[in-house]
């Protein structure tokens, strides 16, 4: 794909579709917008995977490297956003795979580890969010790639099985399981954090 | 609503227990939900600069790459030589070791028209088929059934 510089402030508000035509026609700047549009979304997706701020950069500059290289390939504009995505999800279990940080932890080793709840204060909130964190990083690859894309970016199961390239009965247990094990983990080692919601939802 | 998913609303509706589960399973997945979100990276910074650098080096690595060296291209057509000059071959030593006799069968008729003759060894039928090539004759050998 060749590139030939179009000066059209007017591409800085266009849609995806249009930026993407203007990009095979060898436009620059309509590269570039298209980069800048997504790029924060992009190193957010990639962070949650490889869990690292600065990986996290390089991936995404991975990301748009192979945009750049299979844009030609793309054929329907309509699902940019799902392309984007299975590049991200790809880019990133490379990027793992070449740093060998594939890994999760067994529960019960995991929750051998931790030091009970009554030891430690259990109201500091800011304990609790990094211990789930850790938590969550220790789900397999694949569950916590489903869980973060379903929960967080708001994808339903069979665009989650179209972006990893599994079956949606396999996404729906990923789901299953990521969601049980922290449920359990919580319940151990913070009961009172899913006791007081639960007191908030009785309420209302 | 599906027929899966009716049974189990109408069991939630009186087993306070899987309510329960259930309600738990949505509070850890909110709280999972709120932690991500507020710990997303923030950055000002653009990989624009970046990602233009490594596409400008690719390119540039792309247009100096030399073209692949053209190999001789001999090698495509000597397993054909090959082939060819041994059927030359066998046709020589056809030629020179005239056509094939087979004591063991009499009578060989010499028309184009298959002949069942049977040999000596009682049981086994032999078709023969003469050629227009006086020197090739095909030979088919096959067991009677025994009929008892």
């Amino acid at each position: 794909m060749e590139f030939r510089a179009l000066s059209n402030p007017e591409l800085t508000n266009r849609d995806d579709a249009t930026l993407i035509r203007h990009c095979r026609s060898g436009d620059m700047l309509a590269f570039e917008i298209l980069v800048k549009r997504y790029e924060h979304r992009v190193m957010a997706v990639a962070y949650r995977i490889v869990g690292d701020r600065q990986d996290a950069r390089d991936v995404a500059q991975e990301v748009f490297i192979r945009v750049y290289r299979y844009l030609n390939q793309f054929r329907n504009e309509r699902k940019f956003f799902t392309w984007l995505y299975r590049i991200i999800v790809n880019a990133s279990f490379d990027f793992l795979k070449k740093e060998q940080r594939f890994q999760a932890v067994p529960l019960d080793e995991l929750s051998a580890d931790l030091t009970p709840a009554t030891e430690i204060d259990s109201a500091d909130e800011k304990m609790f969010k990094q211990q789930l964190l850790l938590w969550l990083n220790t789900l397999s690859l694949s569950q916590k790639t489903a869980f973060t894309l379903h929960e967080i970016d708001g994808f339903k199961c069979k665009e989650i099985a179209e972006i990893m390239d599994i079956p949606n009965s396999t996404v729906r247990s990923h789901l299953r399981h990521a969601r049980l094990r922290l449920k359990t983990l919580i319940e151990k080692h913070y009961p009172e954090y899913l006791e007081g919601r639960n007191r908030d939802l009785s309420s209302n | 609503m599906g027929l899966k998913k009716w049974i189990a609303v109408n069991h939630l509706r009186s087993c306070p227990e899987c309510q329960s589960e259930l309600d738990k399973l949505r509070i850890a997945t909110a709280l999972v939900h709120e932690v991500i979100q507020d710990d997303e990276p923030v950055t000002s910074d653009s990989i624009w600069d970046d990602v233009r650098l490594r596409i400008a080096g690719e390119r540039i690595a792309e247009s100096t790459r030399r073209p692949k060296a053209r190999r001789p291209r001999f090698h495509n057509w000597v397993p054909a030589l090959i082939g060819i000059t041994a059927l030359f071959i066998l046709f020589l030593v056809g030629e020179r070791m005239g056509p094939i006799e087979n004591q063991s069968m009499n009578n060989e008729i010499t028309s184009n028209i298959p002949v069942v003759e049977h040999v000596d060894k009682p049981g086994v039928t032999v078709m023969t088929f003469k050629t227009d090539d006086p020197k090739v004759t095909i030979v088919w050998f096959f067991e009677e059934e025994n009929e008892s």
